[in-house]
């Protein structure tokens, strides 16, 4: 049945060369990772920097978080006090199990609004939870739902999310949740929450602009450029633009509530999950747009 | 406990199966000592966080998905070519000592690359091809197809004097 083309392949693959440095090279693999994991497991705290591989880099997702520091909240534009409201982690919840082979590990912040006075904005403080809670009520539930399904012996999955306060100046607050979903491989995603500390408000990525402009056009045409050029640098790169192969998944425009924050140069800047806009081993992209593409449609504060 | 037991089965997995995470290496960067770099650094990663396998049954198609990744990554570092769609046009510069079938794999993606590699020459089943790529059963069908479909081309193309 089979080509017989294919089958000279097959055989040439089957006849590649194995070096005989290659036994060596295999064993020094192994005793180098031991000797750090018995380093490491001495310490219980791994930050994690970069880009998630594959299922690897589960085991390295354990930022430990402050319980109630509210994280560190810094004033960036120390020119202006502070003012409206103010905006913080006052506590949180984790929901953790483990069974089955599959585990969670959740963690449910409880953010606090307060107005210029000092009052609790019962509104806004209201609103975030309620949404970060059926946000993670949400994980937890399908979570809950696969270890049913898995029955005895067949679970493999094991998900965490953890949050981290990632903008905190005038204008904004923004609190950012990050899930990571290991099966047989890794999936990471994003999710962040902003508080628009003028008006108190919950808001997207609507939000940052004036009413009734086309920023989403401005802001997707930026990325589909900065996709373009990235590739043309280094051809190593791959996004899923112009792609003719597989028009069905070429990028074409952001949404109302894509996910974006505003990095520490002020800048807009967009996130997209893992396999949302690129190949996998591309992982989680992020693209900053610079603020010029989006001057007049923004409204004063947000960016710089 | 659990997790010193897991560390030695993929060991194991490992050592049982090093020649063909070679090969599958190999087929991405075509040269020897890359390949022997890439496979030491899997090794390294597989042992490393090898409490993150939640079942047994998954260490192979893990294993599978740490090589691709790592062989991805070394490409992308380097700047090694990597095999775009467009690389049809490069046949013409490369002269070979001999006609090495699986030289005609260079007009595959990587991604398409895996697939072809994993499903024919490792007799792996599509739907554990799906999981190491994160994608669905159809997706992987799909890019089998038009895998053949290229290889076919560059096969009957290439076949007589291909280096002239």
């Amino acid at each position: 049945m089979r080509d017989k083309k294919l089958e000279e392949m097959r055989q040439d693959y089957k006849n590649i060369r194995i070096p005989e440095e290659l036994r060596e090279r295999v064993e020094t693999g192994i005793s180098q990772a031991k000797e750090e994991t018995k380093m490491k497991s001495r310490s219980k705290i791994l930050v994690y920097t970069g880009r998630v591989v594959g299922g690897a880099a589960a085991a390295m997702l354990m930022i430990t978080v402050m319980a109630n520091s509210g994280a560190a909240i810094a004033h960036a534009m120390a020119k202006i006090p502070v003012i409206g409201a103010i905006a913080e982690v006052v506590t949180f919840r984790e929901y953790e199990n483990s069974e089955n082979n599959m585990e969670a590990d959740i963690k449910i912040p409880e953010v606090s609004v307060k107005n210029e006075d000092g009052t609790v904005n019962t509104d806004t403080t209201q609103k975030i939870n309620k949404s970060i809670q059926e946000y993670t009520d949400e994980i937890i539930a399908r979570y809950e739902a696969d270890v049913k399904a898995a029955g005895e012996g067949e679970g493999h999955m094991n998900v965490e999310l953890d949050y981290s306060v990632i903008t905190d100046n005038d204008r904004l607050f923004s609190i950012r949740f990050d899930q990571l979903l290991v099966m047989a491989s890794g999936a990471q995603m994003v999710k962040i929450y902003h508080i628009d500390k003028q008006t108190g408000e919950v808001i997207h990525l609507s939000g940052l602009f004036k009413e009734g402009t086309d920023y989403i056009t401005a802001v997707s045409e930026n990325i589909k450029e900065q996709m373009r050029e990235r590739m043309a640098a280094d051809e190593s790169l791959m996004y899923w633009v112009d792609n003719e192969d597989m028009p069905e998944s070429n990028f074409e425009s952001i949404k109302e509530d894509t996910a974006f924050y505003v990095n520490e140069n002020g800048k807009l800047t967009i996130v997209f999950d893992e396999y949302e806009v690129a190949p996998g081993y591309m992982g989680s992209v992020e693209f900053e747009i610079p603020t010029e593409a989006v001057q007049d449609l923004v409204q004063d504060g947000f960016l710089k | 406990m659990r997790a010193e037991a897991l560390q030695k089965k993929v060991e194991e997995i490992i050592l049982d199966s090093y020649e063909a995470m070679y090969r599958l290496a190999y087929t991405y960067v075509r040269s020897e000592e890359d390949a022997l770099d890439i496979v030491q650094e899997s090794v390294y990663k597989a042992i490393k966080h090898s409490a993150s396998v939640k079942q047994e049954s998954y260490i192979k198609t893990w294993l599978w998905r740490i090589v691709m990744n790592t062989a991805l990554d070394f490409i992308r570092k380097d700047r090694k070519e990597i095999a775009v769609d467009a690389f049809f046009e490069n046949g013409k510069e490369d002269s070979y000592r001999d006609f090495d079938t699986i030289e005609a794999l260079k007009v595959l993606t990587e991604k398409e690359k895996t697939v072809v590699v994993l499903r024919f020459f490792e007799d792996q089943k599509l739907s554990e091809i799906a999981k190491i790529l994160n994608e669905n059963t159809n997706t992987v069908k799909t890019i089998l197809y038009r895998s053949l479909r290229k290889l076919k081309l560059e096969l009957t193309e290439g076949e007589p004097g291909y280096e002239g």
